[in-house]
């Protein structure tokens, strides 16, 4: 018997026993990419996502592609970086809007997480961006798990997405979504592997990415109606995991060669 | 056509118990002057009736154990004058200072608005209570009759009736003459009159006019025309204000910010009300603050906060004030402080239901500001790039100072614009150093902060230049290169998790050659 089925009896027989999920209705903002949102149902506004992964895994890829179609919506956003990290041109790049983005530049933890707060108590803006990439696991592992409940205090019920980028997950359950990333293949211009090549004809072409769902409060149920539409089935195997492939700002225009006087 | 006189009896006494209004159930002198010699310029209500005459010098009026005594401040004059003023204004765009105790409106066309010339007095009465201060009203066809009922009367509101001026104005003493401002009575004039035995106005209007002008002039024609309520002449309009100023002068010196928010916030809060009786806002607050000195000389401290936005909420203002000062403290303790408002026209914006998240513009100052105070104003606002090839060139501006000019859809339809996701660049701040092992020409061998590997590919170099002619040129060759990190990888920065996955997979940098330092350093990680 599928557990589906199962749970349907047994929420029939005993409704007190099975509890129903969380069905509220809430709106979704679009990441920015297509196959991430196909996988996620979006970001829930109120809710705290978490972006994991080791270095050069894309989560920066990710969090320029969110900025880009939260200020592309005319959103006001900020990114509080914990250890000044954030590359302007990468992002005007990605197409972020770089004056509707509001940016913080820290040194160390505690200003990040204070910053964050009063963002957040501030209210107003459609993302706030905690970047955390920077941090040794173990400098954020020694936050306060109340810290992470008052984040989430402070974000829900409000339009605001708070987006935490890090190396491994530490909301624990105060986090609606946590994706985690990995860097699966890259792509170079063709000429790589041929000895002879030279170095200047070759190009950091791509970057694929894989996306995997860890956790996310809303189960499965985001992503049947995308599934159904998929694969036609009415209910379908919980699909965890894209790829989405991620291109340097010069794979198609090769870097300056001379400087604009 | 009626006229109204607004007069603050007692105006150096009002001036300060307006600035301190606790004082308001005591007995209140002010004094002026160098000491000893001292001379008694105003004094209230209770002082008058515990017995304190005009006349009395400082050393009797001490022996008073009740009796408070302060200095003039002009300072607090010149505040309640300016509220005095500006609370004129808003009944009638027609307002002349005839002193600093006395103003003169024309009422005209306010009949529609309050009714009846009593209701408008009362109304005046109760908007200059607002503001602290205690004043007479007096209501009349001109504003000389006007000026004279104030001033001579002690009740709070006089209203004349046109036509009855010669008969409730013939009730005032001769001597009440002397004292109106903007009316020049030589002393003879006065001794003629008391000689003839002329004591109150009804007698100096019931004077053959022909007979007067005689014997005293034209001075004398004029001063019968005040005494039978008949003079008239043109208001003289008050300049319209640009800023609005407060002070406060302490008695001991504070050397904290926190009970000193007490006092800020009683400043702003009648400032705001100034200002939102005038239906504007303020971009500007200037700070000035007298210092407690140790050498005696006046130590000033003086600054100025500039608001994006016009405002005039008190709450916030104190806020940002607070966390101002909070960054910027003074170096001694303060004893007198003074605000200063520029006047600017409210903000108004029409509210959207489909209108994108934005933060409200005065909730987005104070949370600015906090931040700044955590992390340093030059470390947070939004980021413009400039226009040059330097790739780590951009300068911080204030955040949302400007409405946003690029929209998503400019950046779509940019030529150079593709949609898809872009690896994006994460930067060293400063770059590290590395030692950099080539093979012909090309990056074979990596190292830098602790971390080493082997090249895997490497595509450039992209040689870049410029500036030149400045102390900060440059002179680059550019570099994208995978790393597999191989051996030990003990960094400082990194833990043991991160080493391992640092081992585990590849990782894109970029790297460049500093043709200046003859050295390689790592720009930043592809994530």
């Amino acid at each position: 018997m599928p557990f589906a089925a199962l749970q349907q009896i047994l929420a029939t027989r005993f409704p007190t026993a099975v509890p129903a999920p969380s069905l509220e209705p809430c709106e979704t903002v679009s990441i920015g990419i297509a196959e991430v949102d196909a996988l996620t149902g979006g970001l829930a506004r109120g809710s705290l996502v978490e972006i994991c992964g080791a270095r050069c895994s894309g989560r920066t890829s990710l969090l320029l592609a969110t900025l880009a179609a939260a200020t592309g919506r005319g959103e006001a956003c900020a990114l509080v970086d914990a250890r000044d990290s954030f590359d302007p041109h990468s992002a005007h790049e990605a197409g972020v809007a770089l004056d509707r983005l509001l940016w913080v530049r820290c040194a160390n933890i505690e200003q990040s997480f204070r910053a964050a707060e009063w963002l957040l108590l501030g209210g107003g803006f459609g993302l706030v961006a905690l970047d955390l990439c920077e941090l040794a696991p173990q400098t954020v592992r020694r936050v306060p798990l109340n810290v992470w409940f008052r984040f989430r205090r402070a974000v829900e019920h409000t339009p605001t997405v708070l987006l935490v980028l890090e190396q491994q997950p530490h909301a624990s359950t105060c986090a609606s979504l946590v994706l985690e990333l990995r860097h699966k293949n890259s792509h170079w211009s063709a000429a790589v592997a041929e000895e002879e090549s030279p170095s200047h004809a070759k190009l950091f072409s791509e970057k694929q990415i894989a996306t995997q769902v860890v956790r996310s409060r809303f189960g499965n149920f985001r992503k049947e109606p995308f599934l159904a539409a998929q694969s036609g089935e009415e209910r379908t195997a919980h699909r965890c995991s894209v790829t989405f492939t991620a291109s340097p700002d010069f794979a198609a225009e090769p870097l300056p060669t001379t400087n604009r006087q | 056509m009626p006229y109204a006189c607004i007069y603050v009896a007692d105006f150096p006494a009002e001036a300060i118990l307006r600035g301190e209004p606790a004082l308001r159930g005591f007995a209140l002198v002010v004094l002026d002057g160098q000491p000893p010699l001292e001379t008694l310029v105003a004094m209230n209500e209770f002082a008058r009736r515990a017995g304190v005459q005009p006349d009395m010098p400082r050393a009797l009026l001490e022996q008073c154990p009740s009796l408070l005594i302060r200095r003039r401040s002009a300072a607090l004059e010149a505040a309640a004058e300016a509220a005095l003023l500006e609370t004129a204004e808003t009944l009638s765009p027609r307002v002349e200072r005839v002193a600093a105790d006395t103003l003169a409106l024309d009422l005209a066309g306010l009949e529609r608005l309050f009714g009846s010339p009593e209701k408008i007095a009362a109304e005046l009465s109760r908007r200059v209570a607002q503001i602290g201060l205690r004043a007479r009203i007096g209501v009349a066809a001109n504003p000389d009759a006007a000026m004279i009922a104030a001033r001579g009367f002690s009740s709070g509101v006089t209203v004349i009736a046109p036509g009855c001026e010669a008969e409730i104005l013939g009730r005032l003493p001769v001597s009440a003459l002397s004292g109106l401002p903007g009316v020049v009575i030589e002393p003879d004039i006065l001794e003629t009159l008391e000689r003839w035995g002329i004591r109150d106005f009804r007698a100096l209007a019931a004077l053959p006019t022909a007979q007067l002008s005689e014997r005293l002039g034209q001075p004398g024609i004029y001063l019968q025309q005040l005494a039978r309520g008949e003079s008239t002449r043109v208001l003289i309009r008050a300049e319209p204000v640009a800023e609005f100023t407060e002070s406060l002068e302490l008695e001991c010196a504070a050397d904290e910010l926190e009970p000193l928010s007490f006092l800020l916030g009683r400043l702003l809060d009648e400032l705001c009300a100034r200002l939102a009786a005038h239906a504007l806002a303020t971009n500007e607050i200037r700070v000035r603050l007298e210092l407690d000195a140790v050498s005696g000389d006046v130590n000033l401290y003086e600054k100025t906060l500039r608001l994006p936005v016009p405002m005039r909420d008190s709450k916030i203002l104190l806020n940002l004030l607070r966390l101002y000062l909070a960054a910027h403290p003074p170096d001694a303790p303060i004893r007198k402080m003074t605000l200063t408002l520029a006047a600017a026209r409210p903000r108004t914006a029409q509210g959207g239901l489909f209108a994108p998240l934005a933060p409200d513009p005065q909730k987005l100052e104070v949370t600015l500001a906090r931040i700044a105070g955590i992390v340093g104003a030059e470390n947070v606002g939004a980021v413009e790039l400039l226009d040059t090839h330097r790739d780590t060139a951009f300068r911080m501006r204030r955040f949302g100072a400007s409405p946003a000019t690029v929209s998503y859809a400019a950046i779509a339809t940019r030529p150079d614009f593709d949609a898809a996701p872009k690896t994006a660049l994460r930067v060293f701040r400063p770059p590290p150093r590395a030692v950099v092992e080539l093979r012909d020409a090309v990056p074979a061998r990596i190292s830098f902060a602790g971390l080493r590997g082997k090249v895997r590919a490497a595509s450039g170099p992209w040689h870049t230049s410029g500036d030149w002619w400045q102390p900060d040129g440059w002179q680059h060759d550019v570099w994208d290169i995978e790393i597999e990190f191989t051996g030990n990888t003990a960094s400082p920065a990194r833990d043991s998790a991160e080493r391992h996955a640092a081992r585990a997979v590849a990782a894109f940098y970029r790297i460049y050659f500093n043709h200046a330092d003859e050295a390689w350093f790592v720009r930043g990680e592809y994530d």
